[in-house]
């Protein structure tokens, strides 16, 4: 089996022995024609010399008919349909599509729904699909552990084919999953049985709630495609990257959120691994995101972004992510406090600044966003809406949720009264959701 | 023999003199507002356990997660109810005392904040009816974010 990447070139190959799938290092590119050789191992079978495809016979399109020509021989029964919707085909297709995975700009677009599999490859009749897809299931399972059975039904379903495919590629793509894969992956089959979606990309999880609400969602979307943000999402990527960034919505924040119901939106400190950004959206509150312009919710992800980033480099500090000091001992302490300033010397300055060396602590990060962030959070809405207004209209978005600051409190009279009555114009002149 | 005796002396006088940073353990009445629209108690997936909030227009949410206990209702003169004025005093009381204990486990770096959570020991007690009350042990909620707020705009 051989998945490919957005370029069509070969990014892994697996065979497979005795039900156990195998890894094989990708063919390399080609010295003359600079494309990658290809071979077709079949997923039910070992290596298989008569899959031997190389480029001299054709390349991809070549490799597709000796495969069909391979298995017609084998299952010559079996009506095999090289795409969907043929009306001829009433049996099942395998769809070997590989993640969405080749650019910055399809945040959200992995895990599609089986049978279209964009630019993905189509082959393969009903027996080796159920097989193939329940090998898949079982190496998940094994590898993950903690799958309950309701997620592992749906993995079973041949409707789930294209996610559960989704799920293996990411935890096979590399020789070794790292222990960072393994919580992401859990909580994405969690989201994707839950109606939700997964930016394998950016490993963002992308919950349910956000991904149903159209408006949110599309300026989730269109942020995304913001090199500057772009920038922030891939430190979420990388395969080291010790925590996940979830983002979700929620409609009832009045009570899910009871404490703080005068808040557009938290970010969470890291809780098994991941770091959740939760947006308002309660109807029932006038907080909530959409009674502001879509570019303040904009400018909330930007800022709740910011946040899970500080968060994030603050859990590469600590001892398993743990970042509360009252549940460390005074080990973990020492460790945390010394790796934060030693690595994150910056980060260090403010929360010595405004949590250690104070009678009456404060919440730093946002001392630390104001000082130091503001110009990412301009710069990312600039390129959002293609820098269609002057740089007082970025400014006087850049300092919301940041008015109890140190570097407010700077600003003089004039300044503030500039930067509120400019707030008040976009809040009357910008679109909104609703 | 001598050497024995001598390192039984230290480990005494070590768990003698060693001091732990000990959270209070309060207690809180629950009760249901028939009249509250909203939920008051409920499970909540996201942090997957049962919130329990306590007012209906005001804050004090809670989150209960492990067992409870089903306990006779004469049992409840054994605990002390506070309220959410008096916790606030126990807190700072708490912070005064356990002060040079707090440097001494930070040192150099000391003090980082302790929650209500690092403070106290926090159950909830709900009258289910004339003869039982249940006890859960919870945890404050809310203190694990960062949140964002601003004005609305008036339209």
């Amino acid at each position: 089996m051989e998945f490919f990447n957005n370029n069509k070139t070969i990014k892994r190959t697996i065979h497979f022995d005795n039900g156990e799938a195998i890894k094989a290092d990708p063919v390399p590119a080609n010295s003359t024609t600079g494309k990658p050789g290809t071979t077709a191992i079949l997923p039910d079978r070992q290596v298989e010399e008569d899959c031997d495809c190389n480029n001299s016979r054709g390349g991809f399109g070549s490799l597709l008919s000796d495969f069909f020509s391979w298995i017609g021989g084998l299952f010559s029964n079996i009506n095999i349909s090289s795409g969907y919707g043929d009306p001829s085909n009433t049996g099942y297709v395998l769809t070997v599509t590989p993640p969405n995975m080749g650019s910055g700009y399809n945040i959200g677009s992995g895990g599609s729904s089986s049978g279209s599999g964009s630019g993905g490859v189509v082959f393969v009749p009903s027996e080796p699909q159920a097989a193939y897809q329940r090998m898949q299931v079982v190496d998940i399972v094994r590898k993950l552990g903690n799958i309950d059975a309701t997620a592992f039904l749906w993995m079973m379903n041949p409707d789930n084919a294209d996610n559960v495919n989704n799920v293996y590629y990411v935890l096979n793509e590399e020789e070794e999953a790292t222990p960072e894969t393994l919580p992401f992956l859990r909580q994405a089959v969690i989201t994707l049985k839950a109606g939700g979606d997964v930016d394998y990309w950016f490993r963002v999880i992308i919950d349910k709630s956000l991904r149903e609400d159209s408006c949110l969602y599309d300026i989730y979307i269109k942020l995304g495609q913001a090199s500057n943000i772009d920038k922030y999402l891939k430190k979420f990527d990388s395969k080291f990257s010790v925590v996940d960034l979830k983002i979700g919505v929620d409609s009832k924040y009045a009570i899910n959120q009871k404490d703080h119901i005068l808040s557009q939106a938290v970010t969470l400190i890291p809780a098994n691994k991941t770091i959740e950004i939760i947006i308002n959206n309660d109807q029932t509150l006038p907080s909530n995101i959409k009674k502001f312009p879509k570019i303040y919710s904009a400018m909330v992800f930007v800022h709740e972004i910011m946040h899970a980033d500080i968060n994030r480099q603050l859990a590469i500090a600590s001892r398993d992510t743990n970042i509360s000091p009252q549940q460390m001992s005074n080990a973990d302490w020492n460790y945390y406090i010394n790796n934060v300033k030693n690595d994150f010397p910056k980060i260090f300055e403010y929360y010595s600044k405004y949590i250690l060396k104070t009678t009456a602590p404060t919440d730093f990060q946002h001392q630390y966003i104001a000082d130091k962030y503001r110009s990412v959070i301009k710069e990312a809405l600039k390129q959002y809406d293609g820098n269609k207004h002057n740089e007082d209209f970025y400014n006087a978005l850049s300092w919301s949720g940041l008015k109890n600051t140190v570097a407010w409190n700077k600003l003089s009279d004039a300044e503030r009264a500039k930067i509120l009555e400019t707030i008040q114009t976009i809040y009357r002149d910008e679109a909104y959701c609703n | 023999m001598r050497h024995i005796v001598t390192s039984f002396l230290l480990c005494v006088c070590s768990i003698a003199f060693s001091q732990k940073i000990e959270p209070i353990t309060i207690y809180i009445e629950f009760k249901l507002d028939k009249k509250c629209p909203g939920d008051q108690k409920f499970y909540y997936d996201r942090e997957e356990g049962t919130v329990f909030n306590l007012y209906c227009d005001k804050g004090g949410s809670f989150l209960w997660k492990s067992k409870s206990d089903t306990l006779s209702i004469s049992c409840l003169q054994n605990y002390k109810v506070s309220s959410l004025e008096e916790i606030e005093v126990l807190e700072k009381q708490w912070r005064k005392k356990n002060r040079k204990i707090l440097k001494k486990k930070f040192g150099e770096y000391c003090c980082p904040p302790y929650d209500k959570n690092g403070i106290f020991q926090t159950f909830l007690i709900e009258i289910i009816n004339h003869d039982q009350l249940v006890l859960y042990p919870v945890e404050w909620r809310g203190l694990n974010g960062i949140y964002e707020y601003e004005e609305p705009p008036k339209r």
